[in-house]
């Protein structure tokens, strides 16, 4: 039986847990900084509490002593914040002696980094949604967000010079100066799709499907809550000449585009470089992500993912049902 | 067709809540979205209807209809009381009048307020999206494309949050106090993660607030523990999905008993949960 130590316990380390609690190979261990990650009530998996990925030096020592008192042999960080911390210890020159993804941190930096991602996918002559610098004169509306945040955090879609002043001044408070101001691609519900693609550690591609989202969490998008799986080889296409081109991954990846309303093109809004937060939805369709990127830290290959074989297709909606516990995490 | 329960706003979150609690019950969730969770719960069914159609429902539907929405109550076909039952901000006026030791400072024009953050509210139900509070460096714009209304109130952060959530029926009063742990505020709003607690203050305050408020049917009031004081930041006639933690911990909100003992420390998570739905007509 393998150890396998999944940082996170809620959103995509749900698809981790939901996909192979079940499977006797494999014994689980989830991570969090909140005893309230729902992720850690089952009796399938070993919770345990480790500090903020960003307070690098505690993280570090806490995943250290993990994997050394557990016999961890797998490591798979699931959230923005952990592929963060990570990346930071990567680039330290960390080497823990597990199979885990040994990713490229200059190219998480540049995939998860808004501004320096647009100015990439432009050099590299893709439609990238325009950025303005805030000396620009603004041609409203234009969304702002901080540069390195995920999961719709400080993000507002802004149509006049008063509250682009007003939402600037709240970003910078809440997050830092980095931040982005684009055009904003118009496009309601049902515009949002992503591309789900799964690296090996030889940067071979073995998995790729395209999910749509049909309601998201906040009104005006974000992620999603609900939706099914697509076939859309264009943009499948498309989104892999771009991981190309910027230089590839390892590892499961997602690339969220919108589709404008007006003239039918995808815009690449953003990278999450990890399986995306509702990628149960593959697994229920028997597209099992975790399973083969597991395979693929143990055996270094997997069957190829593809969801053109389906014969029929779930979708799916979130809900948040009661679970009682006997006690919280400590 | 004739069930237990129709439950009226189903895309909230305390329609699962509540079905799964009672699982010898039939429930009905109408709703007026397209989506909603809720398809694989064996003693659910589903159904589409607009707000202002809801006259219609009972021809069809027959059993004990219950609005699990300030939304709903409040576009309802008899709006005029409805939306007066629903305004967060007279509930809490009258609330505060009677009981000024809970009173945060509230008011509907932003123009007035001077320090301190505040934070916007829906006034007729919860202004979806992320919490806006504002500050001197930020006012946020003030176009209400949900037709909720706003006002502001003094924001008190947490952490001890608490809520009750119960149900009064002429003169008996069902209910529990939770402490609300963690939230999520989003399009709707969920609890992630409360335990039950025993609060004598706090029982007291919401029998007090629900007599103030001459109220009947499923209420959740929400309360703020700051130093040397608890302060109330909402009132909303609808109930929150705490149904099954609720009656785990002795407190059936649909028992005959009157006033009961809940017993605290009784925990829970609100658990991401996957299932394929159908789409209804819109």
């Amino acid at each position: 039986m393998k150890n396998v130590l999944i940082l996170s316990a809620t959103a995509s380390a749900i698809n981790y847990k939901n996909s192979l609690a079940g499977d006797s190979r494999y014994r689980l261990f989830m991570t969090d900084v909140s005893p309230y990650a729902a992720g850690f009530y089952d009796e399938r998996i070993i919770p345990l509490l480790i500090p903020r990925a960003r307070d690098n030096e505690n993280y570090r020592k806490a995943l250290e002593t993990i994997i050394e008192q557990y016999k961890i042999d797998i490591l798979i960080p699931t959230s923005d914040h952990d592929m963060e911390g990570v990346a930071f210890l990567l680039k330290q020159g960390w080497n823990p002696p597990v199979s885990m993804f040994r990713f490229d941190p200059e190219k998480f930096s540049l995939y998860t980094h808004k501004s320096k991602l647009a100015r990439a996918l432009e050099v590299s002559g893709f439609d990238s949604i325009r950025s303005f610098s805030e000396s620009d004169s603004i041609e409203f509306p234009v969304v702002v967000k901080p540069s390195r945040e995920g999961g719709s955090k400080g993000v507002w879609i802004v149509d006049n010079q008063s509250d682009y002043e007003q939402k600037i001044s709240l970003i910078r408070k809440q997050y830092g100066k980095d931040l982005v101001i684009q055009e904003y691609i118009p496009g309601g519900t049902g515009s949002i799709y992503v591309v789900l693609l799964l690296y090996g550690q030889d940067k071979r591609l073995y998995g790729e499907v395209v999910t749509q989202s049909s309601l998201t969490y906040m009104t005006w998008g974000g992620g999603g809550n609900a939706g099914n799986i697509v076939e859309n080889p264009d943009l499948l296409d498309h989104a892999k000449k771009i991981l190309g081109r910027l230089g590839g991954w390892q590892g499961p990846i997602n690339m969220e585009f919108k589709r404008h309303a007006g003239n039918g093109r995808y815009y690449l809004m953003e990278i999450n470089c990890r399986l995306n937060g509702y990628s149960y939805l593959n697994s229920m369709n028997g597209l099992n992500f975790p399973k083969a990127a597991l395979e693929l830290l143990e055996k270094g290959t997997t069957s190829f993912i593809t969801s053109r074989s389906l014969k029929e297709r779930k979708n799916f909606v979130i809900g948040y049902r009661e679970q009682i516990v006997a006690d919280w995490v400590r | 067709m004739e069930f237990d329960f129709v439950l009226l706003g189903a895309e909230k979150q305390s329609a699962s809540s509540f079905a799964l609690a009672y699982p010898d019950k039939t429930f009905l969730f109408v709703t007026d979205q397209a989506i909603v969770d809720g398809w694989d719960i064996p003693n659910v069914r589903i159904a589409f209807s607009k707000i202002n159609d809801i006259e219609k429902l009972p021809g069809r539907y027959r059993g004990k209809y219950v609005s699990l929405s300030s939304r709903w109550t409040a576009l309802s076909v008899d709006s005029k009381p409805a939306a007066v039952r629903c305004s967060l901000f007279d509930n809490l006026e009258k609330i505060y009048k009677h009981m000024p030791e809970l009173a945060l400072r509230i008011g509907r024009d932003l123009a007035t307020y001077r320090s301190s953050p505040v934070i916007l509210k829906g006034d007729l139900w919860h202004k979806p999206d992320a919490p806006e509070i504002i500050s001197e460096e930020y006012s946020p714009d003030m176009k209400d494309e949900y037709g909720c209304g706003f006002f502001y109130q003094e924001f008190v952060p947490g952490p001890d949050n608490f809520v009750s959530v119960g149900y009064v029926e002429k003169e008996r009063v069902r209910f529990g106090i939770v402490q609300v742990h963690r939230e999520s505020i989003a399009r709707e709003d969920h609890i992630v993660a409360a335990e039950t607690v025993n609060d004598e203050r706090l029982s007291d305050l919401t029998l007090r607030a629900i007599a103030h408020l001459g109220y009947q049917g499923f209420f959740t009031l929400n309360w703020v523990k700051v130093p040397g004081r608890v302060a109330l930041t909402s009132f909303r006639p609808e109930p929150k999905a705490l149904f099954g933690l609720l009656k785990k911990a002795g407190c059936d909100l649909l028992g005959d008993a009157g006033a009961m003992a809940v017993k605290p420390g009784v925990k829970m998570i609100g658990n991401i949960h996957y299932s394929s739905y159908h789409e209804l007509a819109s």
